[in-house]
């Protein structure tokens, strides 16, 4: 049950120590403006007093006239003066730790019951910089920072629309995070409204740190190795977003949006592909599809050609394949599964590291697995060679790195021990797995499959510019939806 | 939520498009007919789709305006259990004949089983999605199929005579052949959603598509292999073994590779739509106990298949449940 703010100054102060447990960072400071007891609360290092100097002190200290008591005085502040005070109320005390924890000053008054709040944040905040992922060659090169508000405002900057919507939501029992869902009500369907802003309310979870904490509330439950939402750290692509009538949700302290729904397509597309011309834009998303199919498939692949199926092979290559491996103690599929590893693991040492040594573990583990190991016929030169070209096409689509490494592992066992037989029947339950799932109503392979001329004009392809200007693409335009078929 | 629109009003259209194709490309071993020259072929597919069209559109419209009674999906499901069983035993000797007895039958079993079992935790929608990825790589399959066999193509060895008229009307009656998935595209057609006439259009694809790859299957196996194609057992993969490509002298794992994609997602189907029939007729059976039922009746039916090397009986019992099914829709009681 809220506590209410009672009219004596002295038990609201001493009320407020004990919550806060007398914490150091808690500013307040007791003086007299116009005859009336009043307490200036802030958190040091959230707010500044020389800007509430300047909003308030420096106005009321003028002695113009005089106020009988708090509750007069409060209504002159918020009523009578130009001092801009923020305008909603505060007269509990679960209020009053909202606003100071948001950085306001908040002006406790003798008298009154209620409290006045002024914007006098100064928090200390990452500027907005280029974000580290997400490298785009043309556009814009902002990226979201860690402030809910700086981030907001980037968006509202950009969608310059009165049917942009940025709702408040709170999240995180501990933490009381706040969380704001973005929309274009003009474009936006509003069950997914509704539904999602159900969904964000209900989440009971006791901290949120992270956009990405609130994923699985969002999404059906069951397993599944890809994600029914995407992550951004652009504002311009986040706000492409939102006028494709897509939600965006932003969670204070997180540098990343996240996007609903979120397309299996859209993990091959980035800023850049509308600034170039649609032919290379088409190209480059060929490649990154093929990019796709030999980061999941090519080891396991490798691995059950080499095993089962020799004759797929040149001879030529074959037989530089069976020299090497005649010279390693492992099976082949055993030697993948272990470069693998070995590979993940020092992508995981180098990127936990400070960036200095982060660098020097890459260049200790190319030398010692590189050079060392094979030079100790440990391991074979075609298997690295396989397991780097992997990598490498792995870092085309960063965003599918989670399901591209474990699919890639399953797949090597399974073409190893099984053969053919084995990576057909996981690349059937991977597409099960792809296709069976739904984004928000709508199937995630869209427009792929079901098949829609949007997989041609801005999918796996894309046309020219002009073109899509026609026909601004928007998430209902997508076929497909939940059947009513949906289990046996 | 439910979406605003729906995909189509035939969900499966794809799906049964691309299982109904699996049979082209994997032949049944020890089939009932020997293979009839591409002129033979090419002729009794002419006769035989359009009498196939018109009987499935009959069903499709009784389907469409009849109430299917409980019996009709018990013996549907009973089909598709002996359908699923003769493709398992028709793929294991495919399999074992391709890759000479690499995978055991136990790990064979396990592998299909276990796809279809993972099937039936999805929607006919998210089958239907799979389908179309899997024609993307039949036609790429295809594609490089007809490439890598394009030098070995001889005009001349087209110039076989004509069938005699009896061995024509037994192609005929080879081609006349019934699927279980011709008559479950009908069931599951959409009843909300407008046309009325959707079936159709769906029957008429699905033969004609079919017909066609058919066709220029037998055309390519006759062109590549002239008359010892009609002495193979499986006549793609020989002329799949042949093609290749610069460097890459032998393909036919590739092509086989599609094929088994093929079988599985068939295999799916079949389990999928038989969980869906024995819950529409007996709603009280859980849904894992109609799976357990359902592999362990596959399996049963299997390891009876097995010990009968033609399988010409269960073809023709299969063919016999099929047709008396199709006829069984004159007799339905109308909806209200």
């Amino acid at each position: 049950m809220q506590k209410p703010l009672g009219t004596d100054l002295r038990q609201n102060l001493a009320d407020l120590n004990e919550m806060f447990g007398s914490s150091m960072d808690l500013y307040t400071k007791q003086l007299c403006i116009r005859g009336v007891r009043c307490a200036v609360c802030m958190f040091d290092g959230l707010s500044s007093t020389e800007k509430l100097w300047v909003i308030l002190l420096d106005a009321l200290s003028r002695p113009e006239g005089k106020e009988e008591n708090g509750w007069q005085l409060y209504q002159h502040i918020l009523y009578g003066t130009d001092i801009p005070a923020e305008s909603g109320e505060i007269a509990d005390f679960e209020e009053l730790t909202r606003r100071l924890t948001a950085g306001m000053a908040v002006l406790l008054l003798d008298g009154s019951c209620k409290a006045i709040a002024f914007s006098t944040q100064s928090m200390q905040a990452r500027s907005v910089q280029e974000p580290s992922g997400e490298g785009n060659i043309r556009g814009s090169r902002e990226g979201f920072t860690d402030l809910l508000r700086i981030n907001v405002s980037l968006l509202r900057r950009l969608v310059r629309r009165e049917s942009f919507v940025i709702e408040l939501l709170r999240a995180g029992e501990r933490t009381n995070t706040e969380v704001v869902l973005c929309y274009d009500k003009a474009v936006a369907r509003q069950e997914l409204i509704d539904s999602v802003r159900q969904k964000l309310q209900r989440a009971k979870l006791p901290l949120l740190l992270d956009s990405g904490y609130l994923a699985p509330f969002l999404q059906k439950s069951g397993f599944g190795f890809f994600s029914e939402v995407g992550y951004t750290e652009r504002p311009a692509t986040a706000c492409a977003k939102i006028c494709e009538g897509k939600l965006v949700v932003l969670v204070n302290g997180s540098p990343f949006a996240m996007v609903l729904p979120y397309f299996f397509t859209e993990h091959f597309q980035s800023l850049d592909d509308y600034a170039s011309k649609a032919y290379f834009c088409s190209f480059i998303r060929l490649l990154k599809y093929l990019a796709f199919a030999l980061a999941v498939l090519l080891p396991g692949c490798f691995v059950c050609a080499v095993q089962y199926t020799p004759e797929l092979l040149p001879p030529q290559l074959l037989y530089k394949i069976a020299a090497a491996e005649r010279a390693t103690p492992w099976p082949l599929f055993l030697e993948m599964v272990l470069v693998i590893l070995l590979l993940e693991i020092i992508r995981e040492a180098g990127l936990r590291l400070p960036k200095p040594i982060g660098h020097s573990v890459g260049l200790v583990a190319a030398l010692i697995v590189g050079d060392a190991a094979v030079g100790a016929s440990i391991l074979s030169t075609p298997v690295l060679i396989i397991a780097a070209l992997t990598s490498i096409s792995t870092f085309v689509i960063p965003s599918l790195y989670e399901p591209v490494t474990v699919l890639r592992i399953l797949f090597v066992f399974a073409g190893g021990m099984l053969g053919p037989a084995g990576i057909v029947a996981l690349f059937v339950v991977m597409l099960f797995s792809i296709c069976g799932m739904e984004s928000f109503g709508f199937p995630y392979t869209s427009p792929l499959a079901p098949f829609g001329m949007g997989s041609v004009r801005d999918g796996v392809l894309r046309v020219s510019l002009k073109s899509l200007a026609k026909h601004p693409f928007e998430v209902s335009d997508l076929p497909g939806g939940e059947g009513q078929d949906a289990e046996p | 939520m439910q979406s605003h629109n729906t995909e189509q009003p035939l969900p499966a259209l794809l799906l049964v498009l691309v299982t109904a194709l699996a049979g082209s490309f994997i032949r049944p071993f020890g089939q009932p007919v020997q293979q009839p020259a591409a002129q033979g072929y090419l002729l009794a597919g002419l006769v035989a789709a359009p009498i196939l069209y018109l009987v499935l559109c009959l069903y499709g419209r009784a389907s469409a305006v009849r109430r299917q009674p409980g019996w009709f999906s018990l013996v549907l499901a009973g089909v598709l259990v002996l359908s699923a069983a003769m493709e398992l035993l028709q793929c294991q000797r495919f399999y074992n004949y391709v890759l000479a007895d690499q995978l055991s039958l136990f790990w064979f079993l396990i592998l299909a089983l276990g796809v279809a079992g993972c099937a039936a935790a999805y929607s006919v929608r998210a089958l239907n999605r799979v389908s179309v990825m899997v024609l993307v790589l039949l036609a790429l399959s295809l594609l490089l199929l007809l490439v890598s066999v394009a030098p070995q193509v001889r005009f001349e060895n087209l110039l076989y005579p004509a069938a005699p008229l009896a061995q024509a009307g037994l192609g005929v009656l080879a081609r006349t052949v019934l699927l279980p998935e011709y008559l479950l595209l009908a069931l599951l057609w959409e009843k909300e959603t407008p046309p009325r006439t959707a079936f159709r259009r769906g029957y008429a694809l699905v033969l004609g598509v079919g017909f066609g790859i058919e066709s220029l299957l037998a055309a390519l196996a006759e062109l590549v292999l002239g008359a010892a194609g009609m002495q193979q057992s499986q006549p793609i993969y020989t002329i799949a073994r042949l093609g290749g490509i610069s460097v890459f002298r032998r393909l036919d794992a590739v092509h086989v590779a599609v094929w088994l994609l093929l079988f599985y997602l068939k295999l799916s189907l079949y389990f999928w739509a038989f969980l869906w029939l024995v819950r529409k007729a007996l709603p009280k059976v859980r849904r894992r106990t109609a799976g357990l039922a359902g592999i362990l009746l596959i399996l049963c039916v299997f390891g009876i298949l097995r010990g009968f090397p033609g399988a010409v009986g269960a073809y023709l019992v299969q063919q016999g449940l099929l047709w008396l099914l199709l006829a069984s829709a004159a007799f339905w009681r109308k909806q209200r």
